[in-house]
């Protein structure tokens, strides 16, 4: 049965103030069945081939989508579907943001001149109908640009899902989907990390480098070779406040605790997302490296900590500067 | 030369280049991709999950001399992710196809370019990776054994014949490159490796009979004496390329397109004398053709000026054309036949299956020739006449001393009672029971330098007489080919380079011809490389992801200038080891032995 709780006040208020929030322990990835595409043509589901396994969207790895295999006839909406353990180290999973990395959506839609709705849904069985809850949908009508499909704000209502059984992706689309078919690279349901905050200054959300070797050949031509660009790593000074913050209402080094905890001492990917009220969907797959906490107190109850990220690909910035 | 789409070029030379590898293991030839096969990407974006980490070595690389073509076992790495692991632990793909094709970000898959088509041997998992080994397709069928016997055959054909006989499917050799007739300069080329029991006293070679070999050996020592190189292209499929030295180049690379030459040498593979034997006769190659560059020799002496002679020597079970003149013109007031100083034609026997150029007669009908396979002035043969006490110069027999004879024309003739012998009806070729014509008439091509005779030599020299009975013919056209291409291309050495372009020039590919500019190249009279300077290119290499990104190329020189005549040397035909006579024992005038004190014989010089 799953139980719901909302964000605190302290959350929302540092949410609306674009506040630095991680969100850790994606619950996609303690799984108590194999997940699969379901294929709905009109009333009627039936399982759908999948010509890369739906568990690549949930095994930390953002570049390499899965997608289903088109049907005959072709059909219009696609559920990608995930049977959640709801028991993960004894605690229930536990899911307050969703994200989407790697698709295609947007982009297909534009190809397709269709909308294309994107909607993540849980509920208490396979069938999704007891306990059936949206908590995000996504209505895309094309554009040049991927960017993750992020939600901070579950159901609208800044709620908190813990022990849901069942959780989809579900990809309607105004005709049928032939030739190109949707892909999704990694999908993150888990739980908000939301610091009282915002990184120390100066700072720059947008850091990246890129990969690109430039030769000269004999007459001073130059020929480059790119192989990624944009790659994220960003570098975070943060203060952090020990104990409630007067201000914000919250605990940040215990937040820090808690983030590498759940990274399990910095093993585990997450979400970063620089400016989760005005800008969600610029989040970034990331990972701590090094793979370090350590805050630095220089007075009772503030210490710095600096924290390293790298981007996992597809990278946010192609997206953004296309 | 490969042959990229437009918009393949145009991505490959647009700023920044952004290239991508499409790794597709296909284990159904249905080629659906997640039922039949799955393709892994090296960047993402493509909509293939992007697990490729690298792309080892994909090009092979010919051996100018031996004309063998070795090629790399390829290494693909993949991240170990679910997808890579998906690939392996969901079924066995060992001797499945592996397709390597390369494109840019944003090219539509359809223009990308395939640059290799391999077979999946192994996969070595790591913590990190997964690499997948491969190989080359048909280098892994050619260890199988063969004693596959050819009579009269062209080259083309009977490499073909090789590959079908392993069951190769023919999806994966271009048939008409194999054809006789696809290289209109050699259609008239004819080889024989047959077993062939006789043991007359006349016949010169005897009890052929052939081990069992590879596949591998037996093709290599067709594709040697040919110059010829069997290449896989980047659909795997096998075609059949002659080295032709007088090819153009199909590219000029500027200055501008280079981002790196590298010589390695100038005067590498420096050979001045090249020796073909050929004729299996009771295990022994009876015969053997020599040409020398003496003036080369000259050119590299060492200080005390003798000579540098580097000899290269191969042989070859694949030419044995020997045959014996017989029933030769005989001029009005000669009681003797033979071949003569004003001859225009010479009858030879056995060349009618023996694998002679310009003789691959039908059997067992009307024993024509196919159309394209004669001889003409284009299409020359050589005969080399040869043996003991055969050749008769001012009334006298001068051994080791063959000669070298252009023929133009040959035509099978009925044996009649010229030269006392009875009307005799074809040969019966054992063990099959073809029949094949007993005789052959060449016509001489007087026309050429020396009215057609002793050809190859620096001071030419037609004997009075060859003896009917005595003389041995041998067909050297294709030894002689292959010593021409190479004594043309090595006297001076054969200059060695790597080259790096952009990748671009990935149209280029290994057996074409290209010229290039650049300052650092010097050899012998050349101050930089120019559009005058071919090279062959010996391998090429695409290195899409490599720190020094480009395409490579191994280019090793063309020469096509034949400087100084070549001269035979030696004897040709097999020669007893000289033997040294011991000296009678000394004897006194009484016929008594000397001795000495000790009582043994004393013997006189040897």
């Amino acid at each position: 049965m799953t139980t719901t709780s909302t964000k605190s006040s302290a959350e929302q208020a540092a949410i609306a103030a674009d506040k630095t929030l991680f969100v850790t322990k994606n619950a996609l990835r303690s799984l108590a069945g194999t997940p699969y595409w379901v294929a709905w043509n009109g009333g009627t589901s039936a399982n759908a081939d999948s010509i890369y396994e739906a568990v690549w969207a949930a095994d930390g790895q953002a570049d390499e989508p899965t997608m289903p295999a088109l049907q005959s006839p072709a059909v219009d909406t696609y559920d990608l579907v995930f049977n959640l353990d709801t028991t993960v180290d004894g605690n229930y999973n536990r899911i307050s943001d969703v994200a989407i990395f790697g698709h295609n959506l947007n982009t297909l839609s534009l190809a397709m001149t269709k909308t294309i709705t994107v909607s993540v849904q849980i509920a208490d069985s396979s069938a999704f109908t007891t306990g059936l809850a949206t908590l995000a949908t996504w209505t895309l009508t094309g554009g040049y640009r991927d960017l993750p499909l992020v939600s901070v704000d579950l159901a609208s209502a800044y709620t908190i899902y813990e022990g849901a059984p069942w959780l989809r992706v579900r990809i309607e689309c105004t005709a049928a989907f032939s030739g190109t078919m949707p892909q999704i690279g990694e999908v993150f349901a888990g739980r908000s990390r939301q610091l009282g905050r915002r990184p120390d200054r100066p700072f720059d959300p947008r850091s990246a480098t890129s990969n690109i070797t430039r030769q000269r050949t004999k007459t001073g031509s130059i020929a480059s070779y790119e192989r990624y660009t944009y790659a994220g790593d960003v570098r975070l000074t943060y203060t952090a406040y020990d104990g409630t913050d007067r201000d914000t209402g919250l605990d940040d080094v215990a937040t820090l605790e808690a983030w590498y905890q759940d990274l399990r001492g910095g093993a585990e990917p997450f979400v970063f997302i620089d400016s989760p009220g005005s800008a969600p969907e610029e989040a970034q797959f990331v990972a701590l490296d090094p793979p370090e906490r350590k805050i630095n107190f220089y007075d009772i109850d503030l210490g710095e900590i600096e924290i390293a990220l790298i981007e996992y690909p597809p990278f946010l910035g192609p997206e953004l500067y296309p | 030369m490969r042959s990229p789409s437009a918009a393949w070029s145009l991505a490959a030379r647009s700023e920044p280049r952004r290239p991508v590898y499409l790794v597709t293991f296909r284990w159904d030839s249905a080629a659906v991709e997640g039922t039949d096969q799955l393709t892994f990407a090296s960047r993402p974006g493509t909509g293939y999950p992007a697990t490729v980490t690298d792309v080892g070595q994909l090009g092979g690389q010919i051996d100018p001399i031996t004309r063998e073509m070795t090629s790399p076992r390829t290494t693909i790495k993949l991240r170990r992710t679910s997808a890579a692991k998906a690939l392996v632990t969901g079924r066995r793909l060992r001797n499945k196809q592996v397709v390597i094709r390369l494109g840019f970000v944003g090219l539509d898959e359809s223009d990308y370019l395939t640059v290799a088509t391999l077979l999946y041997q192994n996969q070595i998992p790591d913590e990190h990776e997964i690499a997948i080994v491969c190989t080359r397709s048909l280098g892994v069928l050619f260890e199988t054994k063969s004693k596959m016997l050819f009579t009269n055959q062209h080259p083309g054909p009977a490499v073909k014949s090789l590959i079908t006989a392993l069951g190769v499917p023919s999806t994966l050799y271009a048939s008409a490159d194999f054809a006789f007739d696809a290289d209109p300069k050699i259609g008239h080329w004819n080889l024989s490796r047959h077993r062939d029991p006789r043991t007359e006293a006349w016949v010169p070679l005897q009890q052929q009979d052939w081990e069992e070999k590879s596949v591998r050996e037996l093709i290599s020592g067709i594709l040697q004496i040919t110059s010829t190189t069997l290449l896989e292209n980047g659909d795997g499929v096998a075609r059949f390329s002659r080295y032709d030295r007088d090819a153009a180049a199909v590219k000029h690379l500027r200055r501008k397109d280079i981002v790196e030459l590298r010589p390695i040498g100038t005067v590498e593979d420096l050979f001045n004398e090249f020796t073909v034997r050929f004729g299996r006769s009771k295990g022994e190659y009876l015969y053997k053709v020599t040409l020398e560059d003496s003036a080369a020799k000259l050119n590299y002496a060492y200080p005390n000026g003798d000579p540098f002679k580097m000899p290269q020597t191969i042989e070859t079970d694949w030419l044995n054309g020997v045959g014996s003149l017989t029933d030769a013109d005989i001029p009005p007031g000669f009681a003797t036949g033979g071949l003569y100083d004003s001859s225009t034609y010479l009858v030879v026997a056995l060349a009618g299956y023996k694998g002679f150029s310009g003789c691959r007669f039908d059997p067992d009908g009307a024993h024509t020739i196919p159309t394209g396979a004669e001889l003409d002035a284009d299409h020359p043969a050589y005969l080399m006449l040869t043996g003991s006490d055969a050749r008769v110069e001012s009334g006298r027999y001068v051994n080791d001393k063959p000669e070298i004879i252009k023929v133009i024309a040959a035509e099978f003739i009925t044996p009649t009672a010229a030269g006392g012998s009875a009307s005799t009806p074809p040969d019966v070729f054992a063990p099959d029971n073809h029949t094949y014509p007993r005789l052959v008439k060449f016509t001489i091509d007087t026309g050429a330098t020396n009215g057609g005779r002793s050809q190859f030599s620096s001071s030419p020299d037609i004997p009075d007489r060859w003896r009917l009975g005595a003389t041995i013919v041998a067909d050297v056209t294709i030894a002689l080919d292959w010593i021409q291409n190479l004594m043309t291309r090595s006297t001076e050495g054969i200059a060695d380079v790597e080259l790096r372009a952009n990748i671009e020039h990935g149209d280029i590919e290994t057996t074409d011809f290209i010229t290039f500019d650049d300052d650092v190249f010097l050899d012998f009279e050349i101050d930089g490389a120019t559009s005058a300077i071919t090279w062959e290119v010996t391998g090429d290499e695409p290195r899409a992801l490599d720190d020094s990104p480009g395409w490579v190329f191994k280019l090793r020189r063309v020469r096509t200038d034949i400087a100084t005549p070549y001269v035979i040397v030696g004897q040709s035909g097999y020669q007893q080891p000289t033997q040294l006579a011991w000296g009678d024992p000394m004897t006194f005038t009484t016929g008594d032995v000397v001795t000495t004190t000790t009582g043994e014989f004393l013997y006189g010089g040897f």
